[in-house]
């Protein structure tokens, strides 16, 4: 790690205002410890959030069925929520629930995993370089080793995006807050919006100005309505990421798939919402085969790179079981 | 020809300026209390930087207080020195391990206010604060934790550096699950690598534990 | 009493092992040549008080409470931190070093050069220079402002790129097998009944040990060096290290008294002992250099990848006639050391042929590793096997034991097959569902043989001593990297004594006491303990004089027997005799003599695994693995089985997760940490069994024996023909990752 100085702010206006370009948030550090070890990263100034606690902690339910997740909410307590109970809630409580390991999932936040950055190899080495930062002119996984990479909307570079809450954040039509500079400049937008249109190399990888703090997630009432369900393959079971996972939010009314939501993740440098798929299936009769053919043409789509062809039979699977769960099917 | 891709000298341009040491008095935090609280008692000559709203940590070391295994324990630390490296190279606490220093192995397991951390990926201003317990905390004198116990009965262990981070975590585990099942006691040490292969023996230790009131 | 009067050149004893399951035992009388001075060995008749049961280990209270101080844990007053700088491309000259801009830099106390211009570059991470700071962020500010040029050459980076490499199509050696001794290899196979071919593939697996290697260095005022190593050889470092600083090795102390895991990798000082020894002299301060986890991964050592071809067939019985192997090694820069092999018995009644070929890379170099070479020829021995057992229409189960020529692993077949249940696990139809099972998931059975020498050796000593108050130490200056030494220690000494063993204290890794082994070649125990045990029989002896001398009973009137000392018709205990000892203690030094023409040359063993792949995303989980395994007299039973277990599971880490993966243009790992380096871990964990089959070997004065590699050579090929018999179509490429499997099921289909 560089030198940096730690900022330690009285409250979210505070931390706001001492936000800069040579500056970085911090909640728990997870990620944001690996970057700085590995040098890909030295901010000049670390303005820590994580004692905020008032301000972005919290889960609290209101009325009407909606939840509010402070962004410091750490991955292990979304997964133990008792405001998550409702079956419609279950893709994130699995999603968080199966993140890294205990050790992470004790302390990461929910705000880090949706603005963590890519886990690809070649960007988190400081010795190569890189089209996303900006080192270099292009993507070196591209033509190189790139088993873990994108199948899907992959511009100049082929960096996934790596959380697991996002996929079913974006399945349950969640919203986020965010703080700009002033308390006034607050807005909330659809969690798919977080993540930029076009993931090109020189893209960041989430919206946010330098000044501008994602403060909560807000999960609709609609959300706690049917199921939903979060599926990932890994090589490994024991801490790794996935290759491919899938989350999928259904209301099935009558035997009929009433309204349907599905997002795959680590196939895309963005979370990658499957608007065709959703549409393909509402109004029809939940099946194995309903999802298999489903699964087919989503993934007709996909442009895999030399080592990653794999990932698209792994990835209709891990949509086929994520489906087949929020339908309630049996295996 | 191979690529030629790879940066100059290996490493980006940092442009920070280093500042040089500064040795100031000791910043004390002890209860429970979080950092800016107990930072905002103390006084301008700590070498903190006090501006409206915001207290700043420059570059370079100062002493805090960290509150290990029930005791004060002071530390010269920078601000980007881990918690591990605080324990091991300052504190003289070296029985938590620094194996994979990424948070992907465990080794380095302790817990903070009660829960498993990755001590390699907290900043120690961090811990300033808050309730740290290490594997030389757990035994009461020459009473070994239950999970200890087991761990030496049922012979889960081999080289032992993996040991201090999954006995940690084994408490973790019982902690949580008082009476665990055989997949629970999995997935809760699902963040602990051991490469002598001991994983069989371990999940036989914190089963034996858990009957000998390991959770309480 | 053991110990032998008067001394004889020859001694009748009875070797073997007794029946079990059902299985016969084999049992004889042979007679060995018991060198001068040793003691009576042990045999298959010998009953043990303590050697053999299941005696907590020794120092797992220091692991438990953190209080184990390691190498990585030594910080003596003053110390500085010491990081190396390493070429970043993999082949050319060094051009350039700058040192000049990082010596002012704050804390840095010194920078030393560790190549000089003009000098080759072999792979990224060839040491360069040193650094020694304050702390470690200091030397590592400094290490990233140091500037370094170099010229660049075009070495390959993996090993199939090398001009003498096979070239491959589909994974398989396409090109003509080499001509020599065409024509008697080519004969044999024309002569079998059924002939198989394959190619077989390994990756890169890199040692991984927990504590990163390196040691902490301190250079004394009379210019003698002492360190704190982590090594699985103290002599090793202390020979090497002497030799790197112009010192006698006299001069030199090397303390290790916990090691955390070496498995091949940590036999010398290696560059960053050296850069460690000379910052310390160069400062006057104690220097610590120990490595990173990328430099664990890139810059210590691995098991090299490898190519296997392997023609065979069989006669109209099913038995093995013809052999033809040949292999191709990667093992980095080094050029050598990229052999691999699988147990050799089952060609015993067949034509062979082997030959073997290195293929040097500009990537680090290879270091023996768990059975060096051998999980990787085993891997394609036994996937042979596996087809030709195919062609002969026969089950796995009993072509094996039609083959085996070894009655000892002809038992431990039947013991293995009969715990695990190998008949109901086995899949009848492979590739087809089992009943019950959802039909996306397969399910299947494999087995492979284990195989290792004994290759205990003399030269070490060992030293026993006897206090007035009744406790004993035991002492040798070799290391316990893990394997349950200092316990096998006490328990030899307390059985040769016939005391309790927490009457012994045992202290291991210090170059001031007497000689050890290295940690390799599962050496250790078999070295160690006739000499531990040589030790504690000649200090009884001694404590015999003392006590004859103190009574002023004639010598030979008394006699060590059972725990104590029968004297002239009068019974001492241990304790009773021990206060005739006085003030100074009595040492015996044990000497490790010349192993003995015992029974065996080597030891056997046997795994068994059960998989199950799910189709859909090709995730291979291991659900159960069951090792039989013999080494001459089990020392300990829970300590042996501990290694045997440990053994399985880096075999299924190798088997289905780990690999090295490069970039192939630059030469650089990419995944040289654990996050994406993929060790298997609790979650990945089968139902685990070992059964440990004592043998008395005959071999020296205890019959031990090595653990550490036999049960290495065999998980890997378990694991790969239980895939096999699950799929219906076997993976002949390590690691079996998903990408593998769903191609292997996609060709099938």
């Amino acid at each position: 790690m560089n030198a940096f100085e730690l900022s330690l702010p009285d409250t979210l206006a505070d931390a706001a205002r001492k936000a800069g370009p040579n500056s970085a948030f911090k909640a728990a550090g997870i990620d944001l410890i690996d970057r700085l070890k590995e040098r890909i990263d030295d901010p000049e100034t670390v303005v820590d959030l994580l004692r905020l606690r008032d301000e972005l902690g919290g889960i609290q339910a209101t009325a009407n069925g909606a939840v509010r997740l402070g962004a410091l909410t750490t991955l292990q307590e979304l997964a133990d929520a008792t405001a998550l109970d409702a079956p419609g809630f279950g893709a994130l409580r699995e999603a968080c629930g199966e993140a890294a390991t205990p050790q992470v999932r004790a302390r990461a936040t929910l705000g880090g995993n949706l603005l963590q950055k890519n886990r690809c190899w070649y960007y988190r080495s400081n010795a190569f370089s890189c089209a996303h930062d900006g080192s270099g002119d292009r993507c070196l996984a591209w033509h190189g080793e790139n088993k873990f990479h994108a199948l899907f909307g992959t511009v100049d570079c082929v960096r996934v995006h790596p959380s697991n809450a996002a996929p079913a954040l974006v399945a349950l039509g969640a919203e986020v807050e965010i703080r700009g500079a002033d308390a006034d400049s607050s807005r909330r937008i659809p969690i798919r919006a977080l993540y930029p249109q076009s993931p090109a190399a020189r893209a960041p990888e989430h919206v946010l100005a330098d000044e501008e703090i994602l403060v909560a997630v807000h999960l609709p009432a609609s959300a706690a309505a049917g199921r939903s369900a979060y599926r990932e393959s890994r090589e490994k079971l024991s801490f790794d990421w996935a290759t491919t996972a899938a989350a999928a939010h259904l209301v099935v009314e009558g035997g009929k798939i009433a309204r349907a939501s599905v997002c795959l993740g680590a196939v895309a440098p963005n979370p990658w919402p499957l608007d065709d798929v959703a549409e393909r299936i509402t109004g029809q009769t939940p099946s194995r085969e309903l999802f298999a053919d489903a699964a087919r043409r989503a993934f007709r789509r996909a442009q895999p790179l030399r080592h990653n062809a794999y990932k698209v039979e792994v990835g209709q699977a891990i949509l086929v079981d994520a489906l087949a769960a929020a339908a309630g099917l049996e295996d | 020809m191979r690529d030629r891709d790879l940066r100059e000298g290996g490493s980006r341009p940092s442009g920070f300026s280093r500042r040089s040491f500064l040795k100031g008095a000791s910043v004390a935090a002890v209860g429970t209390g979080l950092a800016t609280e107990a930072l905002a008692d103390a006084a301008p000559t700590d070498g903190l930087i006090r501006e409206d709203g915001v207290t700043t940590v420059p570059k370079g070391a100062l002493e805090i207080t960290l509150r290990v295994n029930g005791e004060d324990v002071a530390v010269t630390v920078e601000p980007r020195t881990t918690l591990l490296d605080a324990l091991r190279d300052r504190a003289g606490l070296t029985g938590t391990k620094k194996v994979c220093d990424r948070g992907a192995c465990g080794a380095c397991t302790l817990l903070l206010d009660g829960k498993p951390a990755n001590s390699c990926l907290t900043l120690a201003w961090d811990a300033v604060g808050r309730e740290i317990t290490t594997i030389e905390g757990l035994a009461d004198g020459e009473n070994l934790h239950p999970v200890q116990q087991a761990f030496v009965e049922c012979d889960a262990l081999q080289c032992g550096f993996c040991t201090p981070g999954m006995v940690m975590s084994s408490v973790a585990c019982l902690q949580k699950h008082a009476t665990p099942t055989p997949e629970q006691i999995r997935h809760e040490l699902s963040g602990n690598i051991c490469r002598c292969g001991t994983y069989g023996r371990v999940f036989e230790a914190v089963a034996n534990a858990a009957k000998n009131g390991g959770g309480r | 009493m053991s110990f032998r009067r008067p001394p004889r050149d020859e001694h009748t004893m009875k070797v073997g092992f007794v029946g079990r399951g059902g299985s016969p035992g084999v049992s004889r009388q042979v007679t060995v040549d018991v060198p001068a001075g040793d003691l009576t060995p042990w045999d298959l008749d010998t009953k043990f008080k303590t050697v053999g049961g299941r005696t907590d280990r020794l120092d797992a209270v220091a692991k438990v409470t953190g209080r184990a101080k390691y190498a990585e844990d030594m910080r003596p007053a003053g110390m500085l931190y010491g990081v190396l700088v390493r070429a970043t491309i993999p082949d050319g000259r060094l051009e350039g070093l700058d040192l000049d801009a990082v010596r002012g830099m704050p804390g840095v106390r010194a920078a030393i050069p560790l190549k000089d211009l003009g000098n080759r570059v072999r792979w990224v991470g060839d040491p360069v220079a040193a650094i020694a700071a304050d702390t470690l962020d200091q030397a590592y500010d400094a290490l990233a402002r140091v500037k370094a040029e170099y010229t660049e050459g075009d070495a390959p980076i993996d090993f199939r790129d090398h001009e003498n490499a096979p070239a491959l199509r589909d994974g398989v050696v396409d090109e003509p097998w080499p001509s020599q001794d065409a024509a008697k290899i080519e004969q044999a196979l024309a002569d079998c009944e059924r002939t198989a071919e394959g190619t077989w593939i390994c990756e890169v697996q890199t040692h991984s040990s927990l504590e990163p290697h390196g040691l902490v260095a301190h250079f004394q005022e009379d210019d003698s060096l002492e360190v704190w190593a982590s090594t699985q050889a103290v002599f090793g470092v202390q020979s090497g290290l002497a030799r790197a600083m112009g010192l006698q090795p006299a001069k030199v102390r090397v303390h290790a008294e916990f090691v955390g895991g070496g498995f091949g990798s940590k036999f010398g000082p290696d560059a960053e002992g050296v850069a460690a020894a000379r910052l310390s002299k160069e400062t006057g301060r104690p220097v610590r250099v120990l490595l990173s986890r990328f430099e664990e991964h890139t810059c210590a050592g691995n098991r090299p990848s490898a190519i296997m071809r392997i023609r065979a067939g069989v006669d109209a019985d099913g038995k093995i006639t013809a052999w033809d192997y040949q292999s191709w090694g990667g093992p980095g820069y080094a050029g050598r050391g990229g052999g691999t092999r699988g147990v050799p018995q089952w060609t015993h009644a067949a034509v062979t042929r082997n030959s073997q070929s290195d293929l040097a890379t500009a990537t680090d170099a290879g270091r023996s590793m768990r059975a060096p070479g051998w999980p990787q020829g085993n891997f394609a021995t036994e996937g042979m096997l596996e087809a030709l057992a195919s062609e002969a229409g026969m089950d796995s189960l009993a072509f094996r034991l039609l083959n085996d020529p070894d009655p000892l692993r002809q038992m431990e077949w039947r013991i293995g097959a009969e715990r695990f249940g190998w008949a109901d696990r086995v899949n009848p139809t492979p590739g087809k569902p089992r009943e019950g099972d959802a039909p996306r998931i397969l399910r299947g059975a494999g087995l492979a043989a284990a195989f290792w020498g004994q290759m205990g050796r003399p030269g070490n000593g060992a030293t026993c001593r006897i206090h007035q108050d009744g406790t004993v130490e035991a002492r040798s200056g070799a290391q316990d990297i893990g394997t349950g030494m200092k316990t096998l220690m006490a328990m030899l000494t307390a059985e040769e004594l016939g005391i309790e063993v927490a009457a012994v204290k045992v202290t291991m890794g210090d170059s001031n006491d007497p000689v050890g082994p290295g940690s390799g070649g599962s050496t250790t125990t078999p070295s160690l303990a006739p000499t531990v045990r040589h030790a504690a029989g000649l200090a009884a002896r001694q404590l015999c004089e003392r006590v004859a001398d103190a009574l002023g009973v004639a010598p030979e009137k008394v006699t060590y027997r059972d725990g104590g000392i029968d004297a002239d018709g009068k019974r001492l205990s241990f304790r009773e005799a021990c206060r005739h000892v006085g003030p100074n203690p009595i040492e015996a030094t044990g000497q490790r003599q010349r192993n003995y023409e015992g029974y065996a040359e080597h030891i056997c063993g046997c795994q068994f695994a059960e998989v199950e792949v799910d189709t859909h995303t090709g995730v291979v989980r291991v659900t159960k693995m069951l090792a039989v395994q013999d080494c001459g007299l089990v020392l300990n039973e829970k300590l042996a089985e501990s290694q045997v277990i440990g053994a399985m599971i880096q075999g299924l880490s190798y088997a289905l997760h780990e690999q090295r993966v490069m970039d192939r243009e630059v030469g650089r790992m990419l995944n040289g940490d654990f996050l994406h380096y993929k060790v298997a871990g609790p979650a990945d964990m089968p139902e685990l069994e070992a059964i440990m089959q004592p043998v008395a070997n005959g071999m020296n004065n205890v019959g031990a024996a090595g653990l550490g590699e036999a049960p290495a050579v065999a998980a890997p090929a378990a694991i790969a023909n239980a895939v096999a018999n699950a799929l219906g179509v076997p993976v002949r490429h390590l690691p079996i990752t998903p990408d593998k499997v769903l191609a292997a099921l996609a060709k099938r289909r």
